[in-house]
């Protein structure tokens, strides 16, 4: 099974997103997002980002990790360095919300790591209109 | 010279004085060209650092930068928190465990830590950010280092340089971070990151003279 894990700058976004997600599907894959600052304020705590992947990748095959600006970004590109597991966790270059729901859903459906952030990432070229 | 635990300890209180003093002045130059809490985040990693140094007290000056590096990790909270993370771990895992280090060992730490900076941020310099300061200063000090001289004596150069550095960013248009999304608009302001860079380097040879 993989993981995907939501980074956003804003608790409310992580928190909603998780939420929609989880909406979309209910097993298959483990959904989990980390937003805001320890005291709530608008940020990324980059060392629950650390410990959190931590867990995600011993208990699953795989670890997909979206996020919005570029702070979620460099706390999970720091967090793979320091854990040296970089062979298990995929950062997807998408949209936060649209490329979490793909993803999750993608990852739910029992697709590889590569097919996941290869679906995430295509949503970057998806027109709304 | 060589650099022991109370050396580190000294640049860390002084980091985190320049840090707390110069909190609006970062905010402000922040807001102008970014979310505008670089002040705010950098004091609160500091403080929260200074507090687990406190309560764990350090026995090698490796100890005491994995020990910042992880503090800023979990409380500045923006892009700050892993960059400057990751210049104390790296710095951390440079240093070892000696129980001091000397001044090849300390350039060469600082030369890990822009390494690792840049590798998260894919900043160069030119880009407006923290890079201009880090990238000429350490390129100074290594080619002098090499050359037999030491940080104390050059100390002098070596603020004036940061400084002259953290300047030149007015000019820049920014191409990384929030800033970039301003386009022109960035152009005119100085960098924040850039500027606690420089606090950065002047806590460094402040901290010599035992201040």
């Amino acid at each position: 099974m993989l993981s995907v894990l939501i980074l956003s700058h804003s608790p409310d976004i992580a928190k909603g997103l998780k939420k929609m997600c989880l909406q979309m599907v209910s097993d298959g894959v483990i959904i989990d997002a980390i937003g805001g600052t320890r005291d709530g304020s608008l940020g990324i705590d980059a060392e629950l980002v650390l410990t959190k992947l931590k867990e995600m990748t011993a208990e699953s095959d795989g670890v997909v990790i979206l996020g919005d600006i570029g702070s979620t970004i460099m706390a999970a590109k720091n967090a793979i360095n320091m854990l040296g597991i970089s062979e298990k966790v995929r950062i997807a270059d998408a949209p936060l919300v649209e490329g979490a729901l793909v993803a999750a859903i993608e990852a739910s459906i029992g697709s590889s790591i590569e097919e996941v952030v290869r679906k995430a990432e295509k949503v970057k070229f998806v027109s709304k209109l | 010279m060589m650099y022991d635990t109370e050396y580190f300890i000294r640049f860390v209180k002084i980091f985190a004085k320049y840090l707390a003093e110069n909190k609006d002045y970062l905010t402000q130059l922040d807001a102008a060209i970014g979310d505008g809490d670089h002040g705010i985040n950098m004091d609160r990693g500091a403080r929260v650092a200074l507090e687990r140094l406190e309560s764990i007290n350090p026995k090698t000056p490796g100890e005491i930068m994995r020990t910042v590096g992880m503090a800023l990790l979990s409380s500045v909270g923006g892009a700050a928190g892993p960059l400057y993370g990751t210049v104390f771990m790296r710095m951390s895992m440079t240093f070892r465990n000696k129980e001091q280090v000397d001044d090849k060992e300390l350039v060469s730490a600082l030369e890990q830590a822009l390494l690792g900076i840049k590798g998260l941020g894919k900043a160069e310099v030119g880009d407006k950010t923290m890079v201009d300061v880090w990238e000429p200063v350490v390129i100074f000090l290594k080619e002098k280092i090499e050359n037999g001289r030491t940080l104390p004596e050059m100390c002098k150069d070596v603020v004036s340089l940061a400084e002259e550095c953290v300047k030149a960013t007015i000019p820049l248009q920014a191409r990384k971070g929030r800033a970039s999304y301003l386009g022109e608009r960035s152009i005119g302001h100085q960098d924040p990151g850039a500027t606690s860079s420089y606090y950065f380097f002047k806590s460094l040879c402040e901290a010599i003279r035992g201040e």
